[in-house]
């Protein structure tokens, strides 16, 4: 059973701007992390190194005593929700879940109010909302210990918004959560402990007065 | 593990048939013109199993790295690394061949 994720000195530059410096951060399950920061502060990139599928020189990332250098290669170790839709398009939402899940009782799985009404549609023609909430439900569902949320919450309804934070808060007793969106008060909301990714490193949040005096939000 | 590659390897499929029958055609218009002991049916059955295994395989990766790029996560959360999706998506093309290069014998 994986049950602790570090993660440290991790730094990361595209040509010469350095965009990561020497971060690093823990998280075991009932944790949700938030991470917030600008636009280009290297949220999304940060995400992707623990995740292992974007190369840096420098990275220590170790896994209930195990240095990996690409988690996601592990099963049952981490999963990571890009920023854009990643489910194949032209295949169904039944055939998706049943792909995924592993032991999952997929009607179970399909029977809620959201995706009762779209198990025979294909991905490519959910909405926005339904696909992004499918997306995370698989996520949250599926073995691994360790999930990393990037933008869940981002050009979807109050709705499926309101959906995908009372699963986030549902699950959370069994997986460490990392997640990072804009839509900081949403992530203020599920969150158990804030950073936020300033100048390359990453600062610790206790307040929203906190963001003020960094400058991510206007008083 | 080869039910979890169905959606990448019938997409690469589907576009390597493609491609294939077009490099296929090209070759056929540029080679069969000239003396060969084997007849012109021989030669595009050749032609097409050769694409299949090389450059409409690459064109098929490629034209689904610049458009589906991020379809790959759906791979990388299963534990499936791009390096062995496509190693493993070039060996069930391999079988798909086989009929083709047993046909080659009786042509």
């Amino acid at each position: 059973m994986y049950s602790h994720l570090e993660v440290d000195s991790i730094r990361k530059s595209f040509g010469d701007k350095q965009v990561l410096t020497d971060i690093a951060l823990t998280c075991q399950p009932g944790d949700i992390i938030g991470l917030l920061g600008r636009n280009g502060t290297g949220k999304s990139t940060l995400l992707k190194i623990i995740f292992g599928t974007l190369f840096t020189d420098y990275k220590f990332i170790r896994i209930n005593g195990e240095v990996l250098s690409q988690p996601f290669k592990t099963k049952s170790i981490i999963t990571y929700l890009p920023q854009d839709n990643f489910l194949p398009k032209n295949i169904t939402v039944k055939k998706v879940v049943e792909l995924y899940s592993d032991g999952l009782d997929v009607k179970e799985f399909l029977e809620d109010e959201v995706l009762s009404k779209v198990t025979g549609t294909k991905i490519g023609n959910l909405s926005g909302g339904e696909s992004r909430y499918l997306e995370v439900k698989l996520l949250l569902n599926s073995d691994s210990v360790f999930v990393l949320l990037d933008e869940p919450f981002n050009g979807i309804s109050p709705l499926h918004v309101e959906l995908i934070k009372t699963m986030i808060l549902k699950k959370s007793s069994q997986k460490g959560i990392i997640l990072t969106d804009h839509d900081y008060r949403n992530v203020l909301y599920v969150a158990t402990k804030f950073y936020l990714l300033f100048d390359g490193g990453l600062k610790s949040v206790k307040t929203k007065q906190d963001l003020i005096v960094w400058g991510y939000v206007p008083e | 593990m080869t039910r979890l590659l169905l959606p990448y390897n019938k997409t690469i499929l589907k576009l390597n048939i493609v491609f294939s029958i077009v490099l296929t055609l090209i070759s056929s218009l540029v080679f069969l013109s000239k003396e060969s002991p084997h007849s012109p049916m021989y030669l595009i059955i050749a032609f097409y199993a050769f694409w299949i295994l090389t450059g409409g395989f690459f064109l098929s990766a490629y034209y689904f790295e610049i458009t589906r790029k991020n379809e790959y996560y759906f791979y990388y959360n299963l534990g499936i690394s791009k390096i062995k999706l496509l190693l493993l998506t070039y060996s069930l093309h391999m079988i798909f061949i086989l009929p083709l290069l047993f046909a080659l014998q009786y042509v």
